[in-house]
C-alpha cells in the first residue's frame, strides 16, 4: 500500500467528509456520523493508502463543523478527534526518524507552517506521498519532485475502492464543502469533476 | 529543483533571544536544555554559531514557539517588551503571568503584521499627528479638549460621534491596533518603534465602550509621549501624571466634542424643557460611549450638576437594562485581534499563494476551518438585484482592473 503524509488541510477534509474515516466506537465524534454508506468504509479502511500524520500536525487541535445538536441549522465548531482515528488503525502518526528530515524540515518551516513543513520532511525523505490541497506546498512539491494528493483525488479514490454511488459521492463532497468550508479552485483540475458529481445529484 | 533560502544565523540567534527572555527563561537554563556550555548558547544568539537544526527544533519548543516562527525570512522587529516588561513586573503576582504573556503576544502580532506587508509590498501608511509638549503649568485638560479639535479637524471628521474609530484609527492615521484579554485592571499598553510604527494593545474583555475610550487614551500617549511605551491601569492609584490626564482628557474631547455635546443637549432641553436618565442613556448611544462617561461629561461642560452621577449610581442603575428597555440597538463593533487591514493583506497573501494555509491559520490567531470561513467571508460580496434580493457573490480578488473591461 502507498503511505501518505496528511497535512492538515485534506485531514479536517476527509474528516469532514463523514464516510471517508470512520473514528473508533470510542470517539464521540462517532454518533455525529451515520450515512448509507459508513458501513462499506469501514470494510476498506483508508482506502487502499496507509495516511500518516506527523506528530507536529497531531500537536494542534483540529476543528470541522457540525449542526448545532439545539439548532440542526446553525453550524458550530466541533474538534476533531484525531485519537479516536488513530486509535481505530485509520491514521497513523509519525515522527523524524533522522537528521536529514529533522534538516528538511528546518528549511521548510521558513516557508510554511510546522505541520506543512513536517509532512513534506517526512514524505520527500521515505519516498512517501504527500496529502494536500496548499498551492504554496504543491509548487515547493512540484519543485522537488515529490508526488502529491489531493482532496478532490482521495475522494475519487476513496469512491473507486468503494464503489460507491453517485449519491453518496455527493453527499461526501457536500458534506466537505458544508462542515471545512472547502472547494477545488475553479482552476484546478477536479472542479469540474467535483461540480459535476453535485449538479448530477441534483437533477 | 527545490531552492531553499539558508536561514541566517544572526537573524535565528535575535528571535531565539527574544523568545527566551518572553518565556522567561535564562541564557543558562537554555544551554543546560541543550545540553551545551553557556558561552555556545550566547554564541547561538549572537549569530556566531549557527544552530544545528536538531538545536532550532528543541529551542523553539523550549521556549514555547513554533519552529516558522523562528526561522522565517526577515529582519525580525525591535523588541518592544523590555519596558512593558520592566512595568509587568511590578503589577500583582496574579497578573503577572497573563499581562506577560500579552506583552509577548504583542510582539508576535507586530511581527506578524510586519511580516503581512513586506510579503504584500504594503507599507503601512503613517499619518500621526505633531507631538505636543506638556510643558510646566500648562491646563492639561485645555490643552487636551485644543489638540482633539485640532485632531478631529485634521482628519476630516467634524463634530459628529465616531462610529467606526477602530478603522479610523487604523486607516487614516496608521496605528497599529490589537485585542488581546488583559488582566480586568488593565486597560490597555502602547509601544513605538521607528521600524513598526506605534502598537496598542487593548483589553479584548472589557466592552465595546471602554475599548474605544482605551484606544483614544494610548493615541493620546503618541501625542505627548510618543517614545515611552507604558501600561494603563483602569484606575490608577494617586494624583495622575499630567501624561495621564492629557490622555485621558483627549479620549473625553474627541469622543464627545463639546460644542457638539453642547448643541445635542440644548435641543433635547428645547424639546422637552428637562434632560432625564433616558435622555443621558440616547446620548451616550448617540456618542458610543458608557453612560458613566456621558455623565461625567456632561458634569464637566456643566451641562448637568456636579454628583449628578453618583446619585444615578447611587440608585442601582444598571445601563445595558436601560439600553435594553429604551430600545438602543447595539453597535456594530469588531472584536477581531488583529486590525482589519491585517487582515485583509493575510487573506490577500494567501490568495496570491504567497502563504500557505497553516501560515493563514497562524496570522489570523484561528484554526485552518475558520481561516477557511474568514476567506470565504472577505471574498464574498453582496449586492441588491433590480428585484430587491440580496445576492452573494464570490469576489475575484486577482482579477485586475487596470485593462480594457469585457
Amino acid at each position: 500500500m502507498q503511505d501518505v503524509a496528511l497535512e492538515a488541510c485534506c485531514l479536517i477534509n476527509l474528516c469532514a467528509a463523514g464516510v471517508i474515516l470512520r473514528p473508533s466506537a470510542s470517539s464521540p465524534a462517532k454518533a455525529r456520523r451515520s450515512t448509507k454508506a459508513s458501513a462499506r468504509a469501514t470494510s476498506h479502511p483508508g482506502f487502499g493508502l496507509n495516511l500518516h500524520i506527523p506528530s507536529r500536525v497531531t500537536a494542534e487541535t483540529l476543528y470541522i463543523m457540525q449542526p448545532d445538536e439545539e439548532d440542526q441549522t446553525k453550524l458550530v465548531k466541533q474538534p476533531v478527534d484525531l485519537q479516536g482515528y488513530i486509535a481505530a488503525g485509520l491514521l497513523a502518526p509519525c515522527d523524524f526518524q533522522d537528521e536529514a528530515e529533522i534538516e528538511l524540515f528546518v528549511q521548510m518551516a521558513a516557508q510554511l507552517g510546522d505541520g506543512e513543513a513536517a509532512c513534506f520532511a517526512i514524505a520527500k525523505q521515505r519516498g512517501w506521498v504527500l496529502a494536500t490541497d496548499d498551492r504554496c506546498a504543491r509548487r515547493f512539491a512540484a519543485d522537488a519532485a515529490l508526488a502529491v494528493i489531493t482532496t478532490p483525488e482521495l475522494v475519487k479514490l476513496w469512491a473507486e475502492t468503494t464503489q460507491a454511488s453517485d449519491e453518496e459521492i455527493a453527499a461526501v463532497l457536500r458534506n466537505i464543502q458544508r462542515f471545512a468550508y472547502f472547494t477545488p479552485r475553479a482552476n484546478s483540475p477536479e472542479y469540474a469533476w467535483w461540480i459535476s458529481c453535485l449538479s448530477e445529484d441534483a437533477k | 529543483m527545490l531552492q531553499l533560502e539558508t536561514i541566517d544565523p544572526r537573524i535565528l540567534g535575535q528571535r531565539l533571544a527574544e523568545a527566551r527572555k518572553a518565556r522567561g527563561v535564562t541564557q543558562e537554563d537554555a544551554a543546560n536544555h541543550l545540553g551545551c556550555s553557556r558561552p555556545t548558547y550566547i554564541a547561538i544568539e549572537k549569530g556566531e554559531r549557527a544552530a544545528k537544526p536538531e538545536e532550532i527544533v528543541k529551542l523553539a519548543t523550549y521556549f514555547g514557539r513554533r519552529v516558522s516562527e523562528l526561522v522565517r525570512p526577515g529582519e525580525p522587529v525591535v523588541d518592544l517588551q523590555p519596558h512593558l516588561r520592566a512595568v509587568a513586573e511590578r503589577v500583582k503576582p496574579a497578573d503577572q503571568r497573563e499581562l506577560i504573556a500579552a506583552i509577548g503576544e504583542l510582539q508576535r502580532l507586530a511581527a506578524d503584521y510586519r511580516q503581512l506587508e513586506q510579503t504584500m509590498n504594503a507599507p503601512l501608511r503613517y499619518n500621526y499627528p505633531p507631538e505636543v509638549n506638556l510643558e510646566t503649568r500648562i491646563d492639561v485638560a485645555e490643552l487636551a479638549e485644543a489638540v482633539a479639535t485640532q485632531e478631529r479637524r485634521r482628519l476630516g471628521l467634524g463634530e459628529q460621534p465616531v462610529e467606526e474609530l477602530r478603522r479610523l484609527l487604523e486607516w487614516d492615521v496608521g496605528l497599529r491596533i490589537f485585542y488581546w484579554p488583559l488582566p480586568s485592571a488593565i486597560a490597555g499598553m502602547y509601544a513605538s518603534a521607528a521600524d513598526i510604527g506605534c502598537c496598542i494593545l487593548i483589553n479584548r474583555k472589557h466592552p465595546a465602550e471602554r475599548r474605544r475610550f482605551t484606544m483614544l487614551h494610548e493615541y493620546g500617549h503618541l501625542i505627548v509621549d510618543r517614545y515611552k511605551p507604558g501600561i494603563d491601569y483602569l484606575s490608577p492609584s494617586g494624583r495622575k501624571p499630567a501624561n495621564e490626564r492629557f490622555a485621558e482628557a483627549f479620549g473625553v474631547s474627541f469622543l464627545m466634542p463639546a460644542a457638539s455635546v453642547r448643541q445635542r443637549f440644548h435641543e433635547i432641553v428645547a424639546v422637552s424643557n428637562d434632560f432625564q436618565v433616558a435622555d443621558l442613556c440616547r446620548l451616550s448611544h448617540y456618542y458610543f460611549v458608557a453612560v458613566e462617561a456621558m455623565a461625567l461629561r456632561l458634569e464637566q461642560l456643566q451641562l448637568i450638576p456636579k454628583g449628578s452621577w453618583a446619585l444615578i449610581k447611587e440608585s442601582k442603575f444598571a445601563p445595558r437594562q436601560a439600553a435594553a428597555l429604551l430600545d438602543l440597538p447595539a453597535h456594530e463593533e469588531t472584536a477581531d485581534y488583529y486590525p482589519e487591514r491585517y487582515k485583509f493583506l493575510a487573506v490577500h497573501a494567501f490568495e496570491h499563494e504567497k502563504i500557505s494555509e497553516e501560515q493563514l491559520a497562524h496570522f489570523l490567531r484561528c484554526d485552518p476551518v475558520s481561516a477557511r470561513g474568514i476567506v470565504r467571508e472577505c471574498l464574498t460580496g453582496r449586492f441588491i438585484t433590480d428585484d430587491g434580493r440580496v445576492q452573494a457573490v464570490q469576489l475575484e480578488f486577482q482579477r485586475s482592473l487596470m485593462g480594457s473591461p469585457s
